[in-house]
């Protein structure tokens, strides 16, 4: 074939500008870390990469939440903790009030330490975070939940709100409990019903906490058992005004049953002296402490208001109890959920790397590989310029002089 | 003798002819478009020395004779470098375009995917602390930082839009001039052709010089005429030159839809545009048609399906000061736009009912005298139809109303074309963020963790995609053209090369060649002088006899 003469130069030049191209796009490469140098070099790879940082973007934000929520949950966990320990010393207080016979004025002294004490759990209700978030007002996070009334009570000025974090593609974990829940939502006496004394007994009879023997049999109703005589009583059922057992013997300490339920009466009731038994109620924890805090200043002179300060201390006791085993059943939720989030940190963890991973793969120059093609290329663009040199050497005009 | 003097000036006169050619090819060697020339050398009619007498028939030659100067040309070599020269040009000018249009969406770090990514990560930090103002300032600003991102490409892929109407503008200024030339090229050739029966080699060249770079502008056909005139169409058969008169072409603004061009015979009516293929305005019509208007719609529709779903998930909340979630992004709405010729007069108006079942098309709505038919242009088909409306068309609802139409007039509907160029945060109190329920208060994430799921819903395009999705098919579509564009235009540049290496080996220079051919007619004619000084000699031979 015959060749032109600018065929042989355009050919020449050619070749070396397209390896200076290939040169320079590897160069590129090598130099940015990037195999994809435009979406144009691999589109789907391109638009793979998209959704991939997509998903480590929010694989990381999942784990930043859960940080937040591992904090959030930690702190509420050592409130509760607090909150079990003053209810604990509170217990002591009234097991001591209860056992030893005490005076007027030693009784002061422990209702001087219940009232301390119901000033921190108060305080502990209250806490903020570094935010100045409340921590136990549910979503009112700007409202101070628990605010003492005129009556000495308390009101709950939060929500049932709970806040939820996301920490996971589908896994979202409540990061607090509302005030309501954690120190108002607990069943007073044994937890199933609660006793009484009437406040207008004469007699120094108190009635024990008693407990639920026979679960299918219970009934939530209201019960009086009234003294017809000195060794007499009825029991009757409040909600329905019928008689459960009439004209029964009394035997101090004997055990009383009916309808599922047991209890005991101790003491010399008076005719006409009468005892309660209600279902149980939900009493918030500050309730039984102002009411400890009553039932202590009130003076005990006679043997009928001792068991009325005493029937008052053995309520205490279980409601305290119901207290205490409701705060540690919340903490070992929130232990549940601070495990939940120790398993989805190292799924996180899993996954990012599994995605890093892939996204190396995937837009990651193969540097070894980038490097023995640059030197290809570059022995290719050595060879076209000189094989240029050579045969633009070449003319027969050279040798006609 | 005397003969014998003739016969050697004879030499001497065609090797001076055909030195003086193959000088003219050396200089001539790098002209582009040009062909070499060949003397055509034929012997003279010998001399019958025999006369009249049949018997006696001795013919002499008497020398040489230049017929002419030949051009080595072959016509369909050259119109199949001028084909591919058309694609490569048309391809280069899309590949350049694409590559533009490709770096503007970024990528997985630049772009506008990081942005939509931070802002829904400042998103999480709101659900984490809904009821911190700093917290919440920064996702507004993330919102107005992925809003600037939104508008600056838009405001890009406008500029680009510019390039091309700008680059129409010049090619076509460019191929009105190659115009007025061939035509030039065309009366003298026929002028020429006329009176000397053959064109002049170089005219002929400098012709198809013209048409060299003619094809680079715009794909041509050409056809030679008896008279040495070639006639020259454009697009479908379209006539550009016809003898020694162009036809000139203009731009201007389109009639359906203001922001692009029409290319057209000045002062005719009839867009050629979708007609007109190859070279740069090739390039240009295909980058608009197929990447442009594409890129610009998607993007707008994410811009529309971020801004409904986002609001409508926002308005379901109430912010930090117990009031209901507002409009928390705003964006454009759909463009009707009139089609300049229409007769009639209606107001249509057109609203996006439901953002989630947008396409990725514009609309034509036509009426034919009685009926208004609507059409989805992305795949021609006629979706809705009726006397009256309103019709409800793929999230869309277009309402007819007041006033008359002609027959023929039609609208153009762009529904997102413009979603993102008005793309903005609406809100500009950090309290005003809808962060919780109606129920809740201050702490109340649920609304935040709400607006958070919807970064992985597919909300968009019939429940098919996220805004990532979206925004990702995208890239990835454009980068697919721009590779489809890089690979054909390396397979027409390979031909472009194969095509010219094969004109050339017919009608390109050798310089070796050439210096082979000096040499020769350098040695021809230093032979036809000695033939000049040997009859020189034998007729001073013939008078030192006469002379004795």
């Amino acid at each position: 074939m015959r060749i032109s003469t600018s065929q042989i130069h355009r050919q020449g030049t050619q070749a070396i500008l397209a390896q200076q191209a290939e040169v320079a796009k590897v160069q590129r490469q090598l130099s940015s870390g990037n195999r994809i140098l435009s979406s144009s070099d691999d589109p789907v790879a391109s638009a793979r990469l998209l959704g991939l940082h997509e998903q480590a973007a929010v694989t990381e934000q999942h784990q930043r939440n859960l940080d937040l929520a591992h904090g959030r949950l930690s702190v509420e966990e050592s409130l509760l903790g607090e909150a079990g320990n003053v209810l604990q010393r509170v217990r002591e207080l009234t097991l001591q009030a209860h056992n030893a016979p005490l005076s007027d004025n030693d009784r002061q002294a422990i209702v001087q330490e219940v009232r301390q004490l119901h000033g921190e759990l108060l305080a502990l209700a209250n806490t903020r975070d570094g935010n100045g978030e409340y921590l136990f007002a549910g979503f009112k996070t700007h409202t101070e939940p628990f605010v003492l009334d005129a009556n000495g009570g308390v009101i709950y000025q939060g929500d049932g709100g709970q806040r939820l974090a996301q920490i996971g593609q589908s896994l979202q974990i409540a990061v607090g409990d509302s005030g309501a829940q954690v120190f108002q939502q607990i069943a007073n006496g044994n937890g199933s019903f609660s006793v009484a004394v009437n406040a207008a007994n004469l007699g120094t009879g108190t009635i024990a906490v008693g407990s639920v023997t026979e679960l299918t049999a219970f009934q939530a109703h209201s019960y009086r058992i009234v003294f017809t005589g000195a060794t007499t009583f009825d029991v009757i059922d409040d909600t329905t005004k019928a008689s459960v057992l009439s004209n029964q013997t009394y035997s101090e300490g004997q055990a009383i049953q009916f309808n599922g339920l047991q209890t005991a009466i101790s003491g010399a009731p008076a005719t006409g002296d009468s005892f309660t038994i209600q279902a149980a109620t939900n009493q918030d924890i500050f309730f039984t402490l102002s009411r400890l805090i009553n039932a202590l200043e009130t003076p005990a002179t006679t043997p009928a208001a001792t068991a009325q300060l005493n029937q008052s201390l053995d309520n205490t006791l279980v409601d305290l109890d119901q207290g205490l085993e409701h705060l540690s059943t919340l903490r070992g939720r929130i232990g549940a959920r601070l495990n939940t989030l120790d398993n989805q940190e190292q799924a996180n963890r899993d996954f990012n790397l599994h995605l890093q991973e892939i996204i190396s793969a995937v837009g990651d120059l193969d540097y070894a590989e980038a490097a023995s093609r640059l030197s290809e290329k570059l022995m290719v663009l050595e060879a076209a310029q000189q094989s240029f040199l050579r045969v633009q050497d070449l003319s027969l005009f050279k040798f006609l002089r | 003798m005397v003969d014998i003097l003739h016969t050697g000036v004879s030499g001497l006169m065609a090797f001076q002819r055909s030195l003086a050619t193959t000088g003219h090819n050396i200089a001539n060697a790098n002209t582009s478009n040009y062909s070499r020339q060949r003397v055509d050398l034929v012997s003279n009619s010998p001399w019958n020395e025999g006369g009249n007498n049949a018997a006696r028939s001795t013919f002499i030659g008497t020398g040489v004779n230049v017929a002419g100067v030949s051009r080595i040309y072959d016509d369909f070599l050259t119109q199949q470098v001028r084909g591919h020269d058309t694609s490569v040009n048309q391809l280069e000018t899309l590949d350049e375009l694409i590559t533009q249009a490709s770096g503007l969406l970024g990528d997985s770090k630049t772009g506008l995917a990081p942005a939509l990514r931070q802002f829904f990560a400042a998103l999480q930090d709101v659900a984490d602390t809904p009821d911190s103002l700093a917290v919440r300032q920064t996702l507004l600003s993330q919102g107005e930082s992925l809003a600037a991102r939104f508008r600056e490409v838009d405001n890009q892929l406008n500029k680009l839009r510019d390039d091309v109407n700008q680059g129409l503008r010049g090619a076509v200024t460019q191929i009105n001039t190659l115009a007025d030339a061939v035509a030039a090229a065309n009366q003298e050739i026929i002028r020429v052709q006329g009176s000397a029966g053959t064109a002049p080699s170089d005219l002929l060249d400098h012709r198809d010089k013209l048409l060299a770079e003619l094809a680079q502008q715009i794909a041509v056909q050409t056809v030679p005429q008896e008279n040495g005139a070639i006639t020259v169409f454009i697009g479908n058969g379209q006539t550009l030159v016809l003898g020694n008169e162009a036809k000139h072409l203009e731009v201007v603004s389109s009639a359906v839809d203001p922001q692009s061009v029409d290319i057209r015979y000045q002062g005719q009516k009839t867009d050629l545009s979708e007609q007109l293929t190859g070279g740069q305005v090739g390039g240009y019509l295909s980058f608009r048609s197929q990447v442009l208007d594409q890129t610009q719609d998607t993007l707008g529709l994410l811009a529309m399906g971020l801004a409904g779903t986002f609001n409508a998930q926002h308005r379901q909340g109430i912010d930090l000061n117990g009031n209901p979630g507002g409009v928390f992004f705003q964006t454009g709405v759909p463009q009707i736009l009139p089609n300049s010729r229409n007769t009639g007069t209606i107001s249509l108006a057109v609203t996006v009912n439901d953002v989630g079942r947008l396409q990725r098309s514009n609309y034509e709505m036509r009426y034919d005298g009685a009926n208004y038919s609507v059409w989805r242009l992305a795949d021609d088909t006629m979706v809705a139809s009726g006397a009256t409306g309103p019709f409800a068309v793929d999230g869309l609802s277009i309402t007819v109303s007041g006033g008359t139409l002609a027959a023929g007039d039609s609208f153009l509907i762009q529904p997102t074309r413009q979603g993102a160029t008005d793309f903005a945060v609406a809100i500009a109190d950090p309290a005003a963020i809808a962060a919780a329920m109606p129920t809740g208060d201050v702490g109340d994430n649920r609304n935040a963790l709400a607006l958070s799921a919807l970064q992985s819903s597919q909300t968009l395009l019939n429940g098919t995609a996220s805004y990532q999705g979206v925004y990702a098919q995208l890239v990835a579509e454009v980068g697919a053209q721009g590779n489809r564009t890089q690979n054909t235009l390396e397979s027409q540049k390979a031909l472009l090369e194969q095509s010219i290496q094969a004109r050339d080996a017919v009608s390109g220079v050798n310089l070796d060649e050439e210096a082979a051919d000096l040499l020769r007619f350098q040695q021809a004619y230093e032979a036809a002088a000695q033939v000049i000084r040997v009859a020189d000699s034998l007729f001073t031979t013939l008078l030192g006899a006469i002379r004795r």
